[in-house]
């Protein structure tokens, strides 16, 4: 079957003079391999010139054009024209107009994390040597347009939760941390962004439109490193998440922050923590995984391949 | 509201130097400018390194410790005048290839790093245009956002004070001296004004008088017009670079669809509707890696003599069948990942393509220090007039950003040091003119639309201002520019009324600059009686060095454009004969 038109219901807001959102729907005669972009630019040209968005390179470069379709973290550019979409601006940042969203807290925690190459001394002579292979880990990093969506799509960052800095944030510093050439001891920034807090769901990784792996690539690593660098307690909480997925094949945040923390930690978190509590999304006791003896065989063999 | 609104509620903000567009040579700018001590603000249309022509440049050439040793810098200049048909401003050209290589290793110091062999060492490629491998890529050869980061990293070290979502629209003059500027935020939907010692323009070219183009869509021309009504100079502004890009889904319409770039051993082919290979006919010897005149000249010919496809017959095919796919995929990244996400397998499919426009070479004409005409108002990027002539090589772009962009911050700063601090107390009326003139649309009555006028004016433009021209089309694109904006200028008003991110209101006054724009283009197109390089007459198809080795100066007198031949200096380097 040949889509004809494609229906799209778009988000429309003015804080400077309505009272509330609204939806509008449009329909869009459809093209042969159209965009979303394509869908907001006809509207704006023959149904409602008024329609506000971003949108800048038209190649998933810049990241202007980040929204949500259908409930999911898109760039317009890239994402297809479905035949009935739900157009909305970003979530959890405040509306400008219709699409666009005010992206400063955003920016503000990347400038936060020394977003830039520290270097201890200047190179002894330029060009340096430089080795591809030193920059394997840094290179897909430095593809983040910081479009947010996988800011858009992180459930922790959901929780506006000033002790995680989020996806993006992680990524900015990662890319400087293995960047060979930096000499700024990037670990403290990184324990302030929260990437502890990392909850590994892999929503970020299914966000990102130039597909880094923000897990692996940036999240993961700076545990990585932490762990080898012995830093004061985020060894350690990676010792007694393992500990914990071993003994019982679950992490219980509960007994995972009273282990880990410190007294002005547990007592910092402790609002969240009872609100978790009192709606039975934490337990105080210790459950056990039904079958934590095939957790412990892979706990095991992987151990062994170490 | 508008109309009650007094001088009092005016937004008023002073610095030493204030940079207006943040691409490669903004950013370049005002990151000098702040390490000479100056108060430095910019003012950006959109966000911080996201609206920008130097989001896709990822290669710049320079002489250095790397490629072949016989390679000079004399040889660089060589190509780059020979390449811009003599019409390069020699002096600027000899200054840019100077000072390339610092600037290139300054760019590794700002976190990029240029490519490498396994070896560790700066391997350079050989561009085309250029006689020795010395052109650097970001990793890979792959495009990519490096180097607008690496900048953008920078301006946030030093935490730059940024005006996002500003246009500029008008520059204040006191005494002949640029003393600011005024401004519409039209995120908030106030004016405001900008006193400022020293003022960088690097808005970008003017791309969007055209309705296809490979730069972003931020290229209004507002920086060059403002400073042409300021009294400066323009130059070059007959020139642009065609290309093509893909003919759907339009989106996908500003990529770059590259001729003169190898994959593998080979490079895409260009076929008609017929399925011929056009080069074949026009360049068997050279065929795709032909010249870029001869290339341009050969699509156009192809479509004006009807072997074109689609429904506009203006439709060519890129070929890509016969490439090998992981090395298509990876040197031609954008172009594949796009046709690809559009349903099109060039491992099978051809891609349709249509011509576009991928630089306009007008701007303002600068000196040395990168001043213009008008004492403290500096110019940097594409917001200059190209001053490698009418065509440039590879890597010519980000070396002219990263070069004078630096320049001009260094004296932007050196004269905002020597001069008292501005008030702009005087100008109340230019102020108060210009005021009025930016909220005007918001209080006019009226059902023209700016993106109707848009969609108006790019179509004259792409039916009068095409690779080929000749004077009777330019004659009757002037005509018709004329008409238009006699009928919309002043008449039109955007649907909604807001104040809040109304890019209809923005689109009017943009509209202002690009009526301005295509007619300064359409008539030093029509003085220009010759062909060279990229600039083709098909009634004068002969290159006229005994008349036309001269750049047309434009500038206003008494409210109108005044067109000025003025003679090329050939300090280094002439053509070899006639």
């Amino acid at each position: 079957m040949i889509m004809e038109k494609v229906t799209a219901k778009v988000f429309r807001y003015d804080p400077t003079t309505d009272a509330e959102a609204r939806y509008e729907t449009f329909e869009v005669p459809h093209e042969p391999g159209m965009r979303v972009l394509d869908v907001l630019l006809y509207i704006q040209e023959n149904l409602d010139a008024s329609l506000a968005f971003r949108y800048c390179c038209r190649r998933r470069r810049c990241g202007s054009c980040a929204l949500m379709l259908n409930g999911k973290p898109v760039l317009a550019c890239t994402a297809e024209a479905k035949e009935n979409m739900v157009l909305e601006p970003s979530p959890n940042l405040p509306i400008i107009r219709d699409l666009v969203v005010e992206t400063a807290e955003y920016e503000e925690r990347i400038q936060e994390i020394s977003p830039f190459l520290q270097r201890d001394k200047p190179p002894a002579r330029e060009p340096e040597k430089l080795f591809p292979r030193d920059f394997t880990t840094v290179r897909p990093l430095n593809q983040c347009i910081e479009c947010f969506s996988c800011m858009n799509a992180c459930p922790v960052n959901g929780l506006k939760w000033p002790g995680f800095a989020g996806p993006t944030t992680l990524i900015q510093l990662a890319r400087r941390l293995f960047d060979p050439r930096d000499g700024l001891d990037r670990l403290p920034d990184a324990a302030r962004a929260g990437f502890q807090h990392c909850v590994s769901c892999y929503s970020c990784v299914n966000a990102c439109p130039v597909e880094i792996g923000v897990l692996e690539g940036a999240i993961e690593n700076i545990r990585q490193k932490f762990v080898a660098g012995e830093k004061k307690g985020y060894a350690k909480y990676n010792q007694v998440w393992k500990d914990l997925v071993v003994t019982n094949g679950l992490v219980n945040p509960f007994i995972l922050m009273r282990r880990t923390s410190s007294l002005g930690g547990l007592l910092s978190n402790m609002a969240i923590g009872l609100r978790f509590f009192s709606k039975g999304k934490i337990s105080l006791g210790s459950k056990r995984l039904n079958k934590i003896d095939e957790v412990r065989l892979i706990a095991k063999e992987i151990g062994e391949k170490q | 509201m508008g109309e009650t609104r007094k001088m009092t509620d005016i937004k008023k903000l002073e610095t030493d130097v204030l940079v207006i567009g943040a691409g490669l040579a903004g950013m370049r700018a005002a990151i000098e400018a702040h390490d000479r001590g100056a108060k430095v603000l910019m003012a950006l249309k959109g966000k911080l390194g996201k609206m920008n022509a130097g989001i896709c440049s990822y290669h710049c050439a320079a002489v250095g410790p790397w490629g072949d040793p016989e390679d000079s810098r004399e040889l660089h200049l060589h190509d780059v005048i020979e390449v811009g048909g003599y019409l390069a401003d020699q002096k600027l050209c000899k200054i840019m290839i100077d000072e390339l290589l610092d600037r290139c290793l300054e760019m590794e110091r700002y976190g990029l790093m240029w490519n490498r062999d396994e070896e560790g060492d700066v391997e350079p490629y050989l561009g085309a245009g250029h006689s020795k491998p010395r052109t650097l890529s970001t990793w890979m050869r792959q495009g990519g956002v490096d180097m607008i980061h690496a900048l953008r990293a920078e301006v946030r070290r030093r935490r730059i004070r940024l005006l996002e979502d500003i246009m500029v629209t008008g520059l204040l003059l006191d005494d002949g001296q640029v003393a600011g500027v005024c401004a519409l935020d039209y995120l908030n939907g106030e004016f405001l004004t900008i006193g400022a010692k020293s003022v960088v323009m690097s808005t970008g070219s003017h791309h969007q008088v055209f309705p296809v183009a490979t730069p972003p869509p931020e290229g209004t021309g507002d920086g060059t017009t403002a400073a042409f009504r300021a009294g400066a100079e323009l130059m070059n502004m007959e020139f642009a670079i065609f290309v093509t890009t893909p003919a759907y889904p339009r989106t996908f319409r500003g990529i770059l669809v590259p001729t003169l770039f190898k994959v593998g051993d080979d490079t895409l082919h260009i076929l008609n509707a017929k399925g011929e290979r056009i080069m074949e006919r026009y360049d068997p010897v050279h065929l795709e890696m032909a010249t870029k005149d001869v290339i341009a000249r050969s699509l156009h010919t192809e479509i004006r003599e009807g072997r074109g496809g689609g429904e506009e017959g203006d439709t060519l095919y890129a070929d890509l069948r016969h490439l090998p796919y992981q090395s298509a995929k990876s040197k031609l990244a954008d172009l594949v990942f796009c046709m690809e996400k559009a349903g099109i397998d060039i491992t099978k499919e051809l891609i349709p393509i249509r011509p576009a426009v991928h630089e306009t070479m007008g701007g303002i004409r600068i000196n040395e220090q990168c001043e213009s005409s008008v004492p403290g108002l500096f110019a940097a990027g594409s917001a200059v007039a190209a001053i490698y002539g009418n065509d440039g090589i590879p890597g010519r772009g980000t070396g002219h950003a990263l070069v004078f962009g630096k320049r001009a911050g260094e004296y932007a700063a050196e004269r905002a040091r020597a001069k008292a601090p501005v008030s702009l107390d005087r100008l109340a009326d230019q102020i108060e003119a210009e005021r009025r003139r930016i909220f005007e649309p918001l209080e006019l009555e009226s059902d023209l639309r700016p993106i109707d006028a848009l969609k108006e004016l790019q179509a004259i433009m792409s039916r009068r201002f095409q690779t080929i021209k000749n004077q009777a089309d330019l004659e009757a694109g002037l005509k018709e520019v004329l008409q238009l904006k006699a009928e919309k200028e002043g008449r039109m008003s955007p649907s909604s009324r807001t104040r809040r991110f109304n890019l209809e209101w923005r689109g009017v006054l943009e509209m202002q600059n690009l009526f301005l724009i295509a007619e300064i283009m359409l008539r030093t197109a029509m003085t220009r009686k010759e062909t060279r390089t990229l600039f083709f007459r098909e009634d004068y198809p002969e290159t006229d060095n005994k008349n036309w080795l001269k750049h047309l100066v434009v500038r206003r007198e008494d409210g109108r454009i005044n067109l000025e031949a003025v003679p090329i200096e050939l300090t280094y380097v002439g053509p070899t004969e006639d």
